[in-house]
């Protein structure tokens, strides 16, 4: 299992754009993610945020630039990258059990034709098994996947993720459509991960909890807006440039109402 | 117990063996059991895959190449497969070009060369007594030949099913994450059409264009109202299409209707009683809660910003 073995795998994008050259999704992005970051991407609807992580992991080529990880194409990293999709595009009366989800993780990790056609082995159930455990689904194992509730769904995926043993898990929006209670169940389970050495990046509109757990924000607006440690990026004039439009920001004294009123 | 032997057994053995005591007969059986075996099983990613009304409009456009095979004088198989798997691909293709949803683009293309088959079979003298065979299907005309290729066919989609049933699992299911972690999902969805024409194209002579699309998505429709696993998904829907020819074809026989029509009326039949025998329709029987423990919840100063 990933255990505690850090990785070396450092993502480097230099001048990415992507999507069409009158509105680029993505405007020459020029960013670094070393190994073991936990880094949330954050910015409005429709900034890029999905479409950063999609380059990532090769699903986007990029209109213009490059996207490295650890020296090589995104493509040839695929197996060490999980990703958690939003499941918006998911359909739940898919007839497949919360074991079965999980367990497809495996089956991106085979190569070649006669590696492809083999049956799942004990190696794959054992991980399986663990990925289960650690997302606090294993007595959930054999439920079909649409019984689930939000943020155990979030879970199994998460536990599909870590079962193809990444270097690199992305998320698409993990703690969106969640209750609070599994909203702090699933930050737990990624502080865990990260502190076991797995590079995180996950897209969120949750600034609290970029602003409680992350160790880095990256703001996105199309173009890159700031990036950095929480505290010096979640400024007012930052998140207003990557919002467009004026946020309330509240510290634990309360909210900076001379700060807003007098930035009009 | 010679009783229940005359009385029963007896009946019941020359019941289901009269129809074998003819060849022609012994074809179509064995034609209805592959055809309805192979449309049952990717009939399951059919289903899953919403590509149902795409299954329809391969089967209507598979009548068309069969036309134009016979006005070019080639072998009527190939032809057939050569335009459903043509298509296959100009339905994404003209959908894309011409900014239209997929539906559109095979409501177009399907009825079009469905026309044009149409148009050049009527304007053959010779062929037109055919035309009600290749739409209904008639299962009294399968040849020594069209069961080899039906069975060659049968052999290598099974094939591709099991041994891509990890990938195609996971593609039907999350497209997206499946391609993010390095399966040929372009590839796979490619395959799976060319499999598909290939199912439909030998399908036609049992069941016929217009009922084709129904042993595709009835068995796995019927089989997906008992089960929540893909693996069972798969057998069930296997044994409904294989029920369904081999009891429409008794049905054809003793009843004379068509067979198409008959195999397609059971696999609608065993859907109802599916439907209606389904757990999941069961109101919910309350045994232990579904829910874990509450997670832990972490406290701290949390709503700090800046």
């Amino acid at each position: 299992m990933t255990s505690s073995q850090k990785n070396n795998l450092s993502i480097q994008l230099s001048g990415v754009s992507a999507g069409y050259q009158a509105a680029p999704v993505l405007n020459n992005i020029n960013l670094v993610i070393e190994p073991g970051d936990f880094v949330g991407v954050i910015g409005p609807n429709g900034c890029g945020k999905s479409t950063l992580l999609k380059v990532i992991l090769g699903l986007i080529k990029p209109a213009s630039g490059r996207v490295t990880l650890g020296g090589m194409t995104p493509e040839k990293m695929r197996r060490k990258v999980g990703y958690l999709p939003q499941l918006t595009q998911i359909d739940f009366k898919f007839p497949a059990s919360v074991w079965d989800v999980v367990m497809m993780g495996r089956y991106g990790l085979r190569q070649g034709f006669f590696d492809q056609i083999k049956p799942i082995n004990e190696e794959d159930k054992k991980v399986t098994k663990q990925a289960l455990e650690r997302v606090g689904l294993a007595n959930l194992a054999d439920q079909p996947i649409g019984q689930l509730s939000g943020g155990q769904r979030q879970r199994a995926f998460i536990a599909r993720a870590i079962a193809q043993e990444p270097e690199v898990l992305l998320l698409d929006e993990p703690i969106t459509g969640v209750d609070i209670t599994s909203q702090h169940a699933l930050l737990h389970l990624l502080e865990e991960l990260n502190s076991r050495g797995i590079t995180i990046i996950s897209t969120t509109h949750d600034l609290n909890c970029v602003a409680s757990s992350f160790n880095r924000v990256v703001c996105l607006n199309h173009k890159l807006i700031a990036e950095g440690p929480p505290n010096q990026v979640l400024t007012q004039e930052i998140l207003n440039e990557t919002y467009g439009s004026h946020l309330l920001v509240m510290t634990e004294r309360g909210p900076h109402i001379e700060h807003n009123l007098s930035s009009h | 117990m010679n009783i229940l032997f005359d009385q029963i057994l007896l009946p019941l053995f020359s019941f289901l063996s009269e129809p074998w005591e003819f060849i022609f007969i012994q074809k179509g059986i064995l034609a209805v059991i592959m055809v309805g075996l192979c449309c049952s099983l990717i009939g399951t990613h059919v289903v899953l895959r919403r590509l149902s009304f795409i299954g329809d409009g391969l089967a209507h456009s598979t009548f068309g190449g069969l036309a134009v095979g016979f006005l070019l004088q080639i072998n009527a198989f190939v032809a057939a497969l050569v335009t459903a798997v043509l298509t296959a691909l100009g339905i994404g293709a003209v959908s894309r070009k011409a900014d239209i949803s997929l539906d559109t683009s095979i409501g177009i293309l399907f009825s079009g060369i469905f026309a044009f088959g149409i148009v050049i079979i009527s304007h053959d003298r010779n062929y037109r007594g055919d035309l009600f065979d290749l739409l209904l299907g008639n299962v009294l005309t399968v040849t020594t030949q069209d069961l080899l290729i039906t069975l060659a066919t049968t052999c290598v989609v099974i094939a591709c099913l099991v041994m891509f049933f990890k990938e195609l699992l996971y593609s039907s299911f999350d497209p997206a994450g499946a391609a993010a972690c390095g399966i040929p999902v372009a590839w796979l969805d490619f395959a799976l059409l060319v499999l598909l024409a290939l199912t439909i194209t030998v399908s036609m002579q049992t069941v016929g264009v217009v009922l084709v699309s129904a042993l595709l998505v009835t068995p796995a429709a019927s089989a997906l109202q008992l089960t929540n696993r893909f693996s069972n998904l798969m057998i069930l829907s296997g044994t409904f299409g294989i029920a369904s020819g081999l009891i429409g074809i008794y049905l054809s026989y003793y009843m004379d209707v068509p067979a198409g029509a008959a195999i397609v009326l059971v696999a609608t039949t065993i859907f109802f009683i599916c439907l209606l025998a389904s757990p999941k329709r069961r109101p919910v029987k309350v045994t232990e809660p579904l829910e874990e423990p509450p997670a832990q919840i972490i406290t701290g100063d949390y709503h700090r910003i800046g």
